[in-house]
């Protein structure tokens, strides 16, 4: 391949598990849309093809790349990405509505997918060059508003999936960084604040808890402080504008936490969804051979529910293949975390593996009915030429790390 | 590096437990529903593209005993709902409620109760007119979702002629359809209501045949499925009455349009049902399509209650058509001889300090019981029935089979009354009636009531020596490899050995041939035939008329009840009209000769 640096077993591993699932995913827009009923779908797996080449290629100019290339330009990245997110907003508004994408002809461009990896160079590159111990107020304020900025821009989109995305990013790039578990608690607790405000009696454990946590760590006055205060304005906050919401509005939220609720819509998908891979049993109807999938029952199955269709066509033992790769892709990553000599690299290989785990999760959790309907795409399956190239860039820096792990 | 490396594996470790920890959920999840639930999603997959189209059985046809089609299927014009294909159903609905007699909130509410049916088509209205139909046809884009089919229905013969009979059908309820599973009925079949058809709905129903089609999330078909055999509907037998279709007409035709009542005529040699009037009657037909809320409306308040079935449901004072119980049971009792003789009539009939009136009120004098019973005396029967006691006079009227349903092959038949010493009690409180509650009875008046039917059974069973059958209007249910027939069934015998019912039909005949015959205006040249008239005081207007006969006395093949409310004496305006019935039906089977031809006869005679 001519590629600098050490061609490991990992790196070759990765590679494959990439390529089997970007084939799978071949498949099973085939089977999703070989009996097309729009001329939208005519044809769909060629497109997918297509894609799974663009972003073969593109994860092989990412391996050759170095990484102190990204490491040196992430700012950069970052204020074109914010640029790009905001601007989107403007271009939206002129269209009419929001929108995700910048449109050229056939070709839309997603900038908050690209983000995913931006906002971690910019995370990685923040954290690895701070001198400052991982508890520190400033260190975590920093760190948050650099994910903040591009999150409420997304989910001004609105795109909740994605802003999700950046968060847990967040976290778990916090957590590599030597913030302790318990500290993440306290990070993320005004959303149990936010949960529990409902139940004065949950509530105030909650918050006793924290106080506690709080005087046992001693996190220091500033942060103890910010961390109470946030807390009990979630706390208060939330009921009124709850109280302040329309109907209509309070049963969106509803039906997003439990879309059972809702069986013409999104409730109507995860039946579909669920019975598409029930029906499969073991080893599935065979390809082509879903009921589900060829008539049309289960709701944009090239896209989100593509893992329906292969667990409708190849039953469980298709659906472990998949995850199984996914774990596969996800656990190499995670090795190669832990050896690599540069922190920068170490801390994207840990936000990588993050971005494949939480997305694979929730696409997964979503068609079983265990995960709310978000719009997350499942890397490499599903159909869509931005997901399909994020999927081989971020395949590309787990492998360009494994391959460049001595370097410092 | 060391120490930080060191820290970073410590660190991976709660990642890989966190991570691994999720993926195992998954893998759990995902091997339940594949496992444990895969019968339940794989039976949810199924019926995702399966849809049964039921098809429909044609119920089968119904004739007279000669054979003529008295009810058969027509093509009718049927409005659905495609519940799928509907986007406002509530505009939808008032643009059809335009075109239907139904109103807005009716169709709409009709969408929405079987909205789950998805793309299986919801009948609205039934029997539409063709203009109905080339109106939706025309302005299809303004009725998405709108479809009409063609069906058959049900055509009964006009002018109500057997609708107290054949009753009708209507479209199965959504409990009926939970109770009758697995029967071949689903939505919108119609099932029998009244009469008949609803007595003999499992021979005429037939059984619904069903075709297995695939189709898309859409909607659309794809086509048979495959490895799935289509059941084919099975037609529903086609059943023959006894009934003699014209006969029923002609004696139909013999009530005044203007009163209420009853004819009822067996075979008094196998309790086939001959003729079945119930006046007024109604159209059957208004139920096969939609039922105008006005039509309903109109038949519920008419005073002469049209839908009430007089010959089953109707229960009446028999009057003197009574008499010949109480003569029968007399006799068979020993009170009386048949020479026997009470204190003579003078009109009237003291008991304690009342004075019971015979109806001639110059009296009858000295009679026996076949003179009473050609008179219609009632002082003798005050006499004899006051003699005989209540409880001898109930049971001899179980016995003759009244007080119970015959079991007539038609729904929802009444028992009458035969009261008794424990229903007086019961009524009036122990001891609290008076004796002369007996006095009243044996002439058939008092708290006594039989139905038409019963009467007509009685004298069917005087005239064939004794037997009670069961009477019914089905012969026979019969279809390409089946054939049923009717059980001819004995429900009990008449309590009186052969002599008396000699002396029964002597009296009777005398009731027309004897010169004081109260019948005397009715008889029937060319044969001989029995009856006896009855006038029941009703004590919301006048009187009913009554009269039972059979016929011919020899060789009986007709026996008759007739009732017309209101009317007056039975003599008067119910014994012309059965004596007319019974001329027709004789003549038609060749026991008499028809009017031309004994004219023609005499004619010869006198050449």
């Amino acid at each position: 391949m001519g590629i600098r640096g050490e061609l490991t077993g990992s790196a070759l591993a990765l590679t494959v598990a990439g390529l089997l699932l970007s084939g799978i995913g071949v498949l099973m827009v085939y089977s999703a849309t070989h009996t097309a009923v729009s001329a939208f779908e005519e044809g769909l797996y060629i497109k997918q093809l297509i894609w799974v080449g663009i972003g073969f290629c593109v994860f092989l100019i990412v391996v050759m790349l170095p990484m102190r290339m990204h490491e040196i330009l992430s700012y950069i990245y970052y204020i074109m990405l914010i640029l790009l997110l905001a601007g989107l907003l403007f271009y939206g508004r002129v269209g009419g509505g929001s929108m995700r994408w910048y449109s050229f002809g056939f070709l839309h461009f997603q900038p908050s997918e690209l983000g995913k990896v931006i906002v971690l160079f910019a995370m990685a590159r923040y954290l690895s060059y701070s001198k400052k111990p991982s508890q520190h107020f400033r260190r975590l304020m920093l760190t948050g508003i650099l994910v903040l900025i591009p999150t409420m821009l997304v989910l001004r989109q609105p795109d909740l999936g994605t802003s999700l995305v950046y968060l847990v990013l967040m976290l778990a790039i916090l957590y590599w960084s030597g913030l302790p578990p318990v500290y993440l608690l306290l990070i993320i607790s005004p959303v149990f604040s936010m949960i529990t405000a409902f139940h004065p009696i949950s509530y105030i454990v909650l918050f006793a808890v924290i106080i506690l946590l709080l005087i046992i760590l001693k996190p220091g006055a500033f942060m103890a402080s910010a961390i109470v205060v946030v807390n009990l304005l979630f706390g208060m906050v939330t009921p009124l504008l709850w109280n302040r919401l329309a109907d209509y509005q309070k049963s969106r939220i509803l039906i997003f936490l439990n879309p059972g609720n809702d069986p013409q819509g999104a409730g109507y998908q995860i039946i579909q969804s669920k019975i598409a891979i029930g029906s499969g049993g073991l080893l599935g109807k065979g390809f082509l051979g879903g009921t589900q999938t060829n008539l049309n029952y289960l709701p944009v199955r090239h896209t989100d529910f593509v893992f329906s269709v292969v667990g409708e066509e190849f039953g469980f033992l298709g659906g472990l293949v998949i995850i199984s790769l996914f774990a596969l892709i996800i656990f190499l990553g995670l090795r190669t975390a832990v050896r690599v000599r540069n922190r920068f690299t170490s801390f994207v290989c840990v936000g990588v593996v993050t971005i494949l785990f939480f997305q694979t999760v929730v696409n997964i959790g979503m068609t079983l009915g265990i995960m709310p309907v978000t719009g997350l795409p499942l890397h490499f399956v599903s159909y869509g030429g931005s997901s399909m190239i994020l999927s081989w860039v971020l395949l590309g820096l787990l492998v360009n790390a494994e391959m460049s792990w001595q370097e410092y | 590096m060391n120490g930080v490396s060191y820290s970073r594996e410590r660190r991976a470790l709660l990642l890989y437990a966190a991570f691994g920890l999720f993926f195992l959920v998954l893998v759990v999840r995902l091997l339940l529903i594949q496992t444990a639930e895969h019968e339940k999603y794989y039976k949810m997959s199924e019926d995702n593209r399966i849809r049964l189209v039921p098809e429909v059985a044609f119920r089968g046809d119904i004739y007279d005993r000669y054979g003529r089609v008295i009810v058969e299927n027509r093509p009718s014009y049927t409005i659905s709902a495609i519940p799928n294909e509907i986007d406002n159903i509530d505009s939808i609905s008032s643009k059809l409620a335009d075109l239907v007699p139904l109103g807005k909130n009716e169709i709409a509410e009709k969408i929405r109760s079987k909205k789950f049916l998805r793309y299986q088509p919801i009948k609205i209205a039934r029997s539409v007119s063709f203009e109905t139909v080339c109106i939706i046809e025309e302005n299809a884009d303004k009725f998405p979702g709108i479809i009409f089919q063609l069906e058959p229905a049900r055509k009964y013969p006009q002018e109500g002629v057997l609708s107290h009979a054949v009753g009708y059908t209507s479209e199965v309820t959504e409990k009926e359809l939970r109770e009758m599973k697995g029967e071949g009925v689903n939505y919108g079949t119609d099932i029998g209501r009244e009469g008949l058809e609803k007595y003999w709905d499992r021979y005429l129903r037939g059984k619904d045949g069903l075709t297995y089609l695939e189709i898309t999330a859409e909607g659309k078909i794809l086509g048979d499925l495959q490895g799935r055999d289509n059941i084919p509907p099975e037609p529903g037998m086609d059943v023959q009455l006894a009934l003699d279709y014209e006969l029923q007409n002609y004696a139909l035709s013999l009530f005044a349009d203007t009163v209420a009542g009853a004819l009822v005529a067996l075979d008094p040699r196998n309790g086939e049902v001959l003729t079945f009037v119930s006046v007024p009657a109604y159209d059957a037909n208004m139920f096969t399509g939609v039922l105008r809320k006005k039509d309903w409306d109109r038949l519920v308040s008419d005073p002469h209650k049209p839908l009430l079935n007089r010959i089953i449901k109707g229960e009446y004072p028999p009057a003197s058509t009574y008499k010949l119980i109480v003569a029968g049971a007399g006799l068979e009792e020993g009170i009386i001889e048949p020479e026997t003789k009470f204190a003579p009539c003078t009109g009237g009939y003291r008991f304690g300090n009342r004075v019971f009136k015979c109806w001639n009120l110059s009296g009858h004098g000295k009679l026996g019981v076949i003179g009473s019973i050609i008179q219609s005396c009632d002082v003798y029967f005050y006499q004899l029935g006051h003699k005989l006691g209540l409880e001898k006079f109930a049971e001899y009227s179980r016995k003759c089979g009244f007080g119970s349903k015959t079991g007539i092959d038609v729904p929802g038949e009444m028992a009458g009354l035969v009261p008794d010493a424990d229903w007086y009690d019961n009524k009036l409180g122990k001891g609290k009636w008076p004796i002369s509650v007996i006095i009243n009875l044996s002439i058939g008046q008092g708290e006594v009531l039989v139905t038409p039917l019963q009467l007509a059974n009685f004298y069917a069973a005087v005239a064939n020596g004794g037997t009670l059958y069961r009477p019914h209007l089905m012969r026979m249910a019969f279809s390409k490899n089946d054939t049923v027939y009717a059980k001819i069934e004995k429900i009990g015998q008449l309590p009186f050995t052969d002599s008396t019912l000699a002396i029964l039909r002597e009296a009777s005949v005398g009731v027309l041939y004897d010169s004081h015959g109260t019948a005397r205006g009715s008889r029937i040249k060319g044969i001989k035939f029995g009856g006896k008239t009855g006038t029941a005081q009703n004590p919301h207007g006048n009187e009913h008329a009554l009269f039972c006969a059979y016929a011919p006395v020899e060789n009986p093949i007709i026996a008759v009840a007739c009732i017309v409310e209101n009317a007056g004496h039975g003599s008067e305006e119910a014994a012309p009209i059965v004596s007319r019935v019974v001329r027709h039906y004789l003549e038609k089977n060749g026991l008499i000769p028809d009017p031309d031809s004994l004219q023609n006869m005499a004619s010869r005679e006198a050449e």
